[in-house]
């Protein structure tokens, strides 16, 4: 009888786990990446207090954009906070994706950003970001795989018409 | 249970042995370049996925043949993942650098500039391949500004893929070339230099027409001797016993004018912007 | 009993129009000077220009139609747009047979309200005092042709299919050139010049924050339409920001806001001011009076004079406006006036006064 009981509550706990870890994972997904900005060796123009929250902020936004479209596929989160060659080159990893029956997570720990250049005219901004990001890949629902890194990634943000945007994203093994 | 420990470890070594034979099942180049031809070596059969920023390639492979990725379908650079499904199941990080320098995306600030200022002139240059890669080894840049067939030339190497310079502007009014290049890629931009404030404004009585005195101004100029462009406002004021009479004139052909009341005896002043030019008494003592 | 009930309606009937007649004509003989004015000007109100016109003295030498173009306006003019809202009368002078009788009307605009003050001369005529209405002399251009070859400035903006790098087309560089803060009538007032420091056309905005001794913003205003929005080059145009009720013991700081945008401009029409001087009106106040004069070739439909007084030291000391509700014919002066505060008349040293112009697409 004890035995019995003990199956059931070991299985209740099981259960129980196995509901709640892929939502844990799917409520980091979409929640906000921690990224911590320096613009102090910024070149060769000063990164304006409201410049830097407004970079701070869509940067951000860019990264919760990323994870969500890489999860689910969709576009509308990268429209939202990419341009030009950093969303041509998004959206075709979406489609390339959906085509493929393949999905991404990412389990993003975090990121160090400096901003190293900031045009004279101030419409451009370059930042160095390194990354803490677990990436997972999922053929349906099974992960094919899954590794953790530190990644450089440079992104080149351009001022919108009521935010920057991610015009340049690209990683680097330098 | 020493027979245990023994069945673990043998199973362990196995294991590891197992992983590192896998690991060997894909081999990928280290050095691979958007744009160019790729071979990545197989051994049994299965899918392979090469997952990288911009798209995903998929290719079935078979008894372990090499797979032949074409340049123009690696466009991406940055990291790549492979992962290969079937016989053997495992996956890799590679990585994939920029292509040489193609493409340059250069931001010409401003579009219209007043002559001779210092440092007024900015040029930024973002480096690209072909598939639009930023480029982030340094790079040389040239950047040229000139206008009238005179300019100057300055070489800047690229930090992080970004090459820039600031320039003064020519003391010559007109359009100057802003050309940033970089191997056999050039890019021209247009950066207007049109004159500065008016310099020495004068004005003389032209004559009499309708009942009005007319005033016109010599050849309008900067302080470098460009003309100020038609279409700037120049502003006439006559004061005598019957109050002041004002025209906010306009630069015609190099020139403004204006007709005023006449007057027995009155003082006319001339204006562009902030600058002051001379003033005439009309009518009485001349 | 029918015959009875008959003439009881006939007779309940005839007493109805009767009183009808009585209660609905506004054209019944004035018998004060000021009873003719009101009279007139509440059948003008009232869209009645038969009744309003018989209270008009056949001596005024004024049809009917010209009469009636006096009250509602011509060329577009900002009186086409008006609505009159109420007159208030009062008899300066008055005899047997004449009286003169100040009367301000209140116009409703669609810049806000107008007041017109005019001394009207009201005569007895067969018993009946009637309005000489001061008929407007109507100006006719004569058939000419008026060569205007002045600039335009058309831009053409960045495509969407251009590259990120190419750069558009830059917006103006302008300057404010001063700035005033006053306390006038339990407001803050700001005020000041700024001008087009470039060589293609503006279009402005100039506001301002106010910040408290706490650092918070307490109030933010623009000069709406205290300020010329299109600059032509070197052009400068004074601006007055209206802050009404705040005091200037309560503001720490104020932080001036901007907007410069380049705009399509012409570089025509060119309104000259002429014979500007500071005088008195009618009803004693300070004003600054002269002459518009359009020198191009298409009416001016809603002109708008900004004046720019200074003190001796060049100081920005007054902006007010005042819209003419009457349009600008080619080559035609035209009269304005722009109110000046009693109380700064005296500080006055010089003054400038810009034309803003509207003109209806033809």
């Amino acid at each position: 009888m004890k035995l019995v009981r003990m199956l059931v509550l070991t299985a209740g706990v099981v259960l129980a786990v196995s509901g709640a870890v892929p939502l844990l994972k799917r409520i980091l997904a979409d929640s906000k990446p921690s990224v911590q900005l320096n613009v102090k060796n910024a070149q060769p123009r000063e990164v304006e207090e409201v410049t830097q929250n407004a970079i701070l902020r869509d940067y951000t936004l860019a990264w919760q954009g990323i994870g969500t479209a890489l999860a689910n596929n969709t576009l509308q989160p990268l429209n939202e906070n990419f341009s030009g060659f950093a969303l041509d080159r998004l959206v075709q990893r979406v489609k390339d994706q959906k085509q493929n029956g393949l999905s991404t997570r990412l389990i993003d720990r975090g990121h160090k950003v400096e901003a190293v250049f900031y045009s004279p005219d101030g419409s451009a901004v370059e930042l160095k970001d390194t990354a803490s990001i677990e990436t997972q890949v999922l053929d349906g629902g099974t992960v094919i795989h899954s590794d953790q890194a530190q990644i450089q990634y440079y992104a080149v943000m351009t001022g919108a018409e009521d935010r920057w945007k991610v015009r340049v994203l690209e990683s680097s093994a330098r | 249970m020493r027979k245990l420990i023994f069945i673990g470890l043998i199973v362990a070594l196995c294991w590891f042995a197992a992983d590192c034979a896998h690991a060997a099942d894909l081999n990928l180049p280290k050095d691979a370049v958007a744009g160019q031809p790729l071979s990545i070596g197989t051994s049994g059969t299965g899918t392979l996925y090469l997952i990288g920023p911009g798209q995903v390639i998929k290719r079935e492979f078979k008894s372990g043949g090499n797979i032949e990725i074409k340049g123009e379908e690696l466009r991406s650079a940055g990291r790549w993942i492979a992962i290969a499904r079937g016989d053997v199941r495992q996956s890799q990080i590679f990585w994939v650098k920029p292509g040489k320098p193609e493409n340059l995306n250069f931001l010409a600030r401003p579009s219209r500039v007043p002559v001779a200022r210092p440092n007024v002139i900015t040029g930024v240059a973002f480096i690209f391949d072909k598939y639009q890669n930023l480029i982030l080894d340094p790079t040389p840049v040239n950047f040229n500004l000139a206008v009238g067939g005179t300019g100057s030339s300055k070489t800047v190497t690229s930090r992080d893929g970004i090459a820039w310079t600031n320039s003064a502007s020519a003391p010559k009014a007109g359009a100057a070339q802003f050309v940033a290049s970089v191997g056999g890629t050039q890019v021209r931009r247009v950066v207007q230099q049109v004159a500065a404030d008016p310099c020495n404004l004068r004005m003389h009585v032209a004559g009499r027409a309708n009942n009005n005195v007319v005033i016109e101004t010599d050849p309008i100029r900067d302080c470098s001797g460009n003309p100020v462009p038609d279409g700037t406002i120049v502003s006439f004021i006559q004061t005598d016993r019957s109050g002041r009479s004002t025209v906010d004139s306009r630069i015609k052909k190099g020139i403004a004018r204006a007709e005023l009341p006449v007057s027995d005896n009155a003082t006319i002043t001339v204006a562009a912007g902030v600058v002051l030019g001379n003033e005439l008494h009309v009518g009485g003592k001349q | 009993m029918g015959r009875i009930l008959a003439v009881i309606f006939a007779v309940l009937t005839v007493g109805l129009i009767a009183i009808g007649t009585v209660h609905g004509s506004r054209n019944a003989q004035a018998s004060t000077p000021e009873g003719a004015v009101q009279a007139m000007f509440g059948n003008a109100k009232g869209h009645d220009w038969n009744g309003a016109y018989s209270y008009v003295a056949s001596s005024s030498n004024v049809d009917q139609g010209g009469f009636i173009r006096d009250l509602t306006g011509r060329n577009g003019s900002l009186r086409t747009y008006s609505q009159l809202d109420s007159v208030n009368t009062r008899v300066l002078h008055e005899s047997d047979t004449e009286a003169t009788v100040r009367t301000e009307l209140k116009y409703a605009t669609a810049v806000g309200v107008s007041f017109d003050t005019r001394d009207l001369k009201v005569v007895k005529e067969d018993g009946a005092w009637k309005v000489q209405w001061p008929a407007e002399k109507e100006v006719h251009v004569p058939p000419q042709v008026i060569p205007v070859n002045y600039l335009r400035w058309d831009i053409v903006w960045r495509g969407a299919g251009d590259d990120w790098g190419a750069q558009n087309v830059e917006n103006p560089n302008c300057r404010i050139l001063s700035m005033n803060a006053v306390e006038r009538d339990g407001g803050l007032i700001i005020m000041g010049e700024v001008e087009n420091e470039d060589t293609v056309p503006a279009f402005i905005t100039v506001g301002a924050v106010l910040t408290d001794n706490a650092g918070k913003d307490v109030a933010e205003e623009s000069s709406f339409d205290k300020i010329s929005h299109v600059l032509l080059p070197k052009e400068v145009s004074p601006y007055r920001i209206d802050f009404p009720g705040i005091k200037k013991s309560d503001v720490k700081s104020v932080r001036m806001t901007h907007d410069w945008m380049l705009v399509p401009a012409s570089a025509d029409p060119v309104i000259g001011v002429l014979h500007q001087r500071i005088e008195k009106d009618i009803t004693g106040r300070t004003v600054l009076k002269g002459e518009l004069l359009n020198e191009s070739g298409t009416t001016v439909n809603i002109p708008h004079v900004l004046a720019t007084f200074y003190d001796n030291g060049g100081k920005v000391i007054w902006v007010s406006d005042a819209y003419s509700d009457h349009a600008l014919l080619p080559q035609t002066p035209q009269p304005f006036s722009v109110a000046l505060r009693d109380d700064l008349a005296a500080n006055v040293h010089t003054y400038r006064v810009t034309v803003n112009h509207y003109s209806r697409e033809n």
